[in-house]
Parts: structure tokens; sequence; C-alpha cells
């Protein structure tokens, strides 16, 4: 998953970067408002979580804008503005969640989880995709109730392909959604990624689950 | 005693005045009336014996009463006699009022039943025959005012007036009380539902309780503005101290679950350190700005040389360097000005360190000190990143900072340095400004009125 920080103090910033990265989740993160926008613009993110004060643009006025523009993507803010008005005027705008300051990081993750659960139509945090199951939460995942144990990188490609199984996947959109700004390389790591994952999962078995699409990119689903 | 409403005060004291005011004024005019036309009555009747008398004699050894003698005029009444007792001319009221003993040239009074009269004798001596008597008889009280119609008349219409005028007094008062209702209502509207925005709203005459309504008015306005910096204040302050708070506890929960190894631990202690020093300095910064809002903190007005107190300030920053960023001063020699020292102080570190914080590299702060026929200006110019326009009314806003994001060599500014700036130039009578231009730099200015 892809995540956008907006967080306009530095330290909070890093760490909730650093904490959300330790979960496997690929992470960009701004100081303000107006590169809040760009970026979410830019990019489609998994999920943004928007500090509301914040230098340029408010986390309010990010959120309309957004919005206003037919983006739907799930946003939670996350800020020390407390009161019952400023929740409902916060969700009212457009937020999907609302977390205050001083929060808790398990509940933080958990509430990211919901959010993406709803976009993908997932009922559980559990994907599953015939034999081969990943937990979202405890980033476990199995094939055939044996444990395959992955790198960060390849969990963040596979949840990616679980979510949207079933759906045909362009290069650029999978690096877009599992590699953050930070990285440079051309679209051929989502190559040499999508190797390690097949060797992984579906080496040793019958039924495959990662397929390429000629001319378009990849696709996880059960083969016919 | 029930208690009384305003209203029947002052309409019963009003009326008792009436009252009092009226009898009192009726009294007099009675007794003054009397005594006039007493004095008048007197007159008349001695006016008329003397000029009656002029129109007797003796003709011939006969009594001759001239044609121009008067029997009857204004109510007195004149006769004739001799020393005998024998009348020869006119009459009198009541025959008691003509057998009395004649005296000269003294008005006497004789009482018949209720009506007194006066009596005034002269005498007309003769040589050859008996002497003469001219009597003027005039009732006293006859024309006294107490018996006119026109008094009789005044003593029914008074009482009726009174009562008029009490009953037109209260609606009066009434009316004019009226506003004190609606300024209790307001009031304890806004004491029973804390909404200090209502205002007392009446009519503009121009009298007392306008005016109340509009002190009122005022003073709820103050209020409201107080308690809404207050409640902004302590809304700012807690958003200002949830921030370090929330990364505390994000680092110790990263330290519990994904730190591998000591050197993430330590790294992660050293951030939550970080974060402790700036809570403090965030409390201590609140609490010195608190205390000076409130006047707390004791303000002493000291006159101290000015110019000696900038220079030194600057002495101590100038050795700083800090970005290689040069300070020169321009300060007017001799001048003497009554400020706190401290907080003075403290006012021109904060535009220093300013100046510093958003300052280019190898720049220059220059700090200038002047005094004119009606100010003492004091000014903090540099060449730094300057201000946005849209930003520059909202500087002097508590923890407004320009560019958060940025962390600076001692640590984060908290945003309330201009708010103390302006806070403090206030408290002194003064005001600031601010001009700048994005990149090129700013210039802080704090003008003092002159003393007096």
């Amino acid at each position: 998953m892809r995540i956008l920080i907006a967080e306009d103090d530095i330290d909070l910033n890093e760490i909730i970067v650093k904490k959300l990265r330790a979960e496997e989740y690929a992470v960009d993160s701004c100081f303000n408002g107006q590169d809040a926008l760009d970026y979410l613009e830019a990019v489609q993110y998994d999920a943004a979580v928007l500090d509301i004060m914040m230098p340029k643009l408010d986390g309010l006025e990010v959120v309309q804008k957004l919005r206003t523009k037919g983006n739907l993507t799930p946003i939670i803010f996350l800020t020390a503005r407390d009161t019952i008005n400023d929740k409902v005027k916060g969700l009212d705008t457009g937020a999907n969640d609302y977390l205050v300051k001083p929060f808790s990081f398990d509940e933080l993750a958990a509430r990211l989880r919901a959010m993406t659960r709803v976009a993908t139509g997932n009922p559980t945090n559990i994907y599953t995709l015939a034999d081969l199951t990943l937990d979202a939460e405890s980033h476990i995942v199995k094939r055939a109730d044996k444990e395959i144990t992955l790198t960060a990188r390849e969990y963040t490609l596979l949840e990616y392909l679980m979510r949207n199984k079933n759906k045909v996947l362009s290069r650029q959109k999978i690096e877009d959604h599992v590699w953050n700004y930070d990285y440079e390389g051309g679209t051929n790591v989502v190559d040499v990624y999508i190797t390690y994952l097949r060797k992984k999962i579906d080496e040793g078995h019958d039924i495959k689950f990662i397929h390429t699409v000629r001319g378009i990119g990849y696709c996880m689903k059960v083969e016919e | 005693m029930k208690k009384l409403t305003i209203k029947m005060k002052i309409t019963i004291w009003f009326t008792v005045f009436m009252i009092i005011l009226s009898t009192v004024v009726f009294v007099f005019i009675a007794l003054i009336s009397n005594s006039t036309v007493s004095q008048e009555t007197r007159g008349m009747l001695i006016s008329l014996v003397e000029d009656n008398t002029r129109e007797v004699e003796y003709d011939d050894g006969e009594v001759d009463i001239d044609d121009d003698f008067v029997s009857f005029s204004n109510g007195v009444y004149c006769l004739v006699f001799d020393s005998t007792g024998k009348k020869f001319s006119g009459y009198a009221p009541y025959t008691e009022l003509e057998s009395q003993t004649f005296e000269n040239a003294n008005i006497r009074s004789v009482s018949i039943g209720k009506e007194t009269y006066l009596i005034y004798d002269q005498l007309i001596t003769s040589k050859k025959h008996a002497d003469l008597w001219v009597r003027g008889v005039v009732l006293e009280s006859g024309n006294a005012i107490t018996s006119s119609a026109v008094y009789r008349a005044v003593l029914i219409m008074l009482p009726i007036l009174i009562i008029l005028a009490a009953v037109g007094g209260y609606m009066f008062a009434g009316r004019s009380l009226h506003p004190i209702k609606k300024i209790s209502k307001t009031a304890e509207d806004i004491g029973s539902s804390g909404d200090l925005s209502k205002r007392i709203d009446i009519d503009n005459n121009g009298d007392e309780l306008y005016q109340l309504a509009q002190t009122f008015n005022r003073m709820f306005a103050r209020l409201e503005k107080n308690f809404e910096a207050e409640r902004s204040f302590t809304s700012d302050a807690s958003h200002e101290l949830r921030t370090p708070v929330a990364t505390i506890l994000a680092q110790c929960e990263y330290a519990f679950e994904n730190a591998s190894g000591e050197q993430e631990l330590y790294e992660a202690i050293g951030a939550i350190q970080k974060q402790g020093y700036r809570i403090s300095h965030l409390i201590e910064s609140l609490l010195q700005f608190t205390r000076m809002e409130q006047q707390t903190e004791v303000i002493s007005f000291e006159t101290v040389e000015l110019s000696k107190l900038v220079s030194y300030v600057c002495k101590e920053y100038e050795e700083i360097g800090e970005k290689g960023i040069t300070l020169t001063k321009f300060i007017q020699p001799d001048i003497i000005y009554k400020v706190d020292r401290t907080l003075f102080s403290r006012m021109l570190e904060n535009l220093i360190r300013n100046a510093f914080r958003y300052g280019k590299d190898n720049g220059t702060i220059t700090v200038s000190l002047k005094e004119s026929d009606n100010a003492v200006i004091l000014s903090v110019a540099d060449d730094g990143i300057g201000i946005a326009p849209d930003e520059l009314s909202k500087i002097w806003n508590r923890f407004y900072r320009a560019d958060k994001s940025r962390s600076f060599a001692k640590g984060t500014g908290l945003g309330l340095g201009l708010a103390m700036v302006k806070q403090i130039a206030e408290l002194h009578g003064g005001k600031v400004q601010a001009e700048s231009i994005p990149d090129l730099g700013s210039v802080f200015t704090v003008e003092l009125p002159a003393e007096k």
C-alpha cells in the first residue's frame, strides 16, 4: 500500500513515516497542504494521513479541493483539534476517518486497514485467493496452510496484487502503489520482484496465481 | 414594608412634593393677598373718610353735606355724626357699628357675629357748634380672598390637578424607565446562557439609560473578546502540546515494536528527550506569556538610559555571529525613557533572535534607536527570507510560525516571540509594525510615544 503523510511538525512526520515503513507500507511525506494536494493529484495513493493545521493550505481545504475534483482517495485526518464540531466538520468536508492526537499507532494502522478494506471490498483483513491467504494485520502469508516468508517489498507487492485480484495492473500502476518517490529505478524493478514472488508463491504448485498479460502488465487470479 | 418599584417611589415622592409645594404656595399666596387686601382695605377706608371729611361743614349753623360726599364706595360705608351721636348722613350694615364710641384717626375692629368690621373716625372741630364726626366702616373679611369664589374653585381644582399630575408622572416615569427592563433582561440572558455576543438594544435618545446600556455593551464586547482570546489561546496551547506528545508516544511504540537493536532504541530515546525539552520550553514560555498578559508578573517602570540598554542587548548578540550574520547598530545616544527593563530587553531580544532565525547566511541585521519629537523608535531590520504579504498580518498572532517545518539550530521556535513583542510594546503604550519583501528582508518597528 502506498500512503501519503502530510504533517507539518518534522519530528512527528518522521516518526510516523518510520513506523509505517516498518509496517511495510510505501510512504511519501510532505509538510504543507499545497504539497499534499500536489502529491495526491499526481499519484493514486491507497490512503492519506493528513494533519489539519498546516501551512499554505490546511487539511480541510486539501480534502475539499480533492473531493470537488472527484478524487476518492481514502483520507484520515490526524489532528489536535478534538471537539465534536471539529470532527463533524472534518468528516463532512470529505474525510473518511478522524483521529485525534496523541494517538496510538495500533489504532492508526487499524483504521488504515479498515479504510482500504472498504475500498477494495474485502470483508475482513484476510485476503484470499484459492488456497493463498494473506493477513493484512499480521502480515502472515500462507499457501496451502504453509507459511511463506517474504521480504518487506515482496509483501507489499503481494498485498497490492491480492487486494486487486482479478484486475489487470500495469507495471506503472504497480510501481506507483508499491514503491514511493524515493525510488528512482525504472519499471524493470516490477518485473524483478514479480519473479521473486512467483518463485515463492507459485513454484511447486500446479495452479499459478501470478499471470503476465502481454503488453499490459500482470494479473493475480486463479488460472483457468 | 413592601418593596416599591422606582416608578412608584418617584411618583409618590413627586406627588408628595407637589402637594407640599402647592399647599405652601397656596397658603403663602393666601396670606400675602390677605394682608395686601387688608392693607388696601384700610387704605381705602382712611382715604374715603378723609376725602369725605372735606365735603362736610357747617353752613349757617346747619350741617352741610356736599353732593360729592360718597356714602358707599369700595365696600366702605361713610357716615356723618355730630358729637351727640346724631346721624346726619349715611348708613352702616349694623346699628352696632353706628353706635360705637368715636375715636379720632384710629382704625379699630369690631366683631359682629362671624364678621369683622373696621371703623375709622375723623373729627371735624367747630368753634361755634358741636363737633362733627365722619365715620368710615368697612368689612375687613369681606374682601379677603378666602371667601371669594375663585379661591374656592382653586381649592377644588388643586387636588384634582395633583391627582392628574401623579397619574401622568407615573406613566411618564414608566416610559422613561422602560429601557431598564430591557437592560436587565439582556444581562440575565447573558448570565444564564453565557452567550456574550448578545447586546442591549434600546433606542438612542441620548439619555442616561442609553448611556448605561452602551457602557454595558462595551463591557460585554470586551469580555467577549477576552474570553474568545482565552479560549483560542488554550486551544492553541493544547494543540501545540499534543503534537510533541503524539511524537513521544509514537516513538515509544516504535521502540517497543519495531526497533531492531540498541542503536534504534537509543535513537528513539533521543527523539523522546528532544520532545520533552520542547514541551518544557513551551510550558515556560506559555506561563511567561500568560503572566505578562494577565499582568500578574510585576511590571516596574523605571527611567533608564535606553540607548545604553539597547547597546547592551545588541552586544550579547553581536558576539554570537550565528550563520555568519553581522549585527550593526545605529543607536542615537542619550535617549532616556521610562520602561520595564526586563520586558523591554525581552522584546528586543525576541526581535533580534527572529532576525537571526530567518536571516540568510552572512547577512546583516541592523538595530536602530532614534528619538523624534513625538516618538522613540526602535527598529530591527534584516536581509533574510522575508515574509509573504498575505502572512504579514498574521505574524503577530500567538503560535504563528511562518515556516513551521524548518528546524532551527536551537530547537524549533514556538511562535510566541512576536506576540510577546506586540504585548510588551502595547504595555509601554506603543505600537508595532512590520514591513517585508519576500527574499529581500524585513523591518520590525516599535514606536513608543514621547514622554510628556
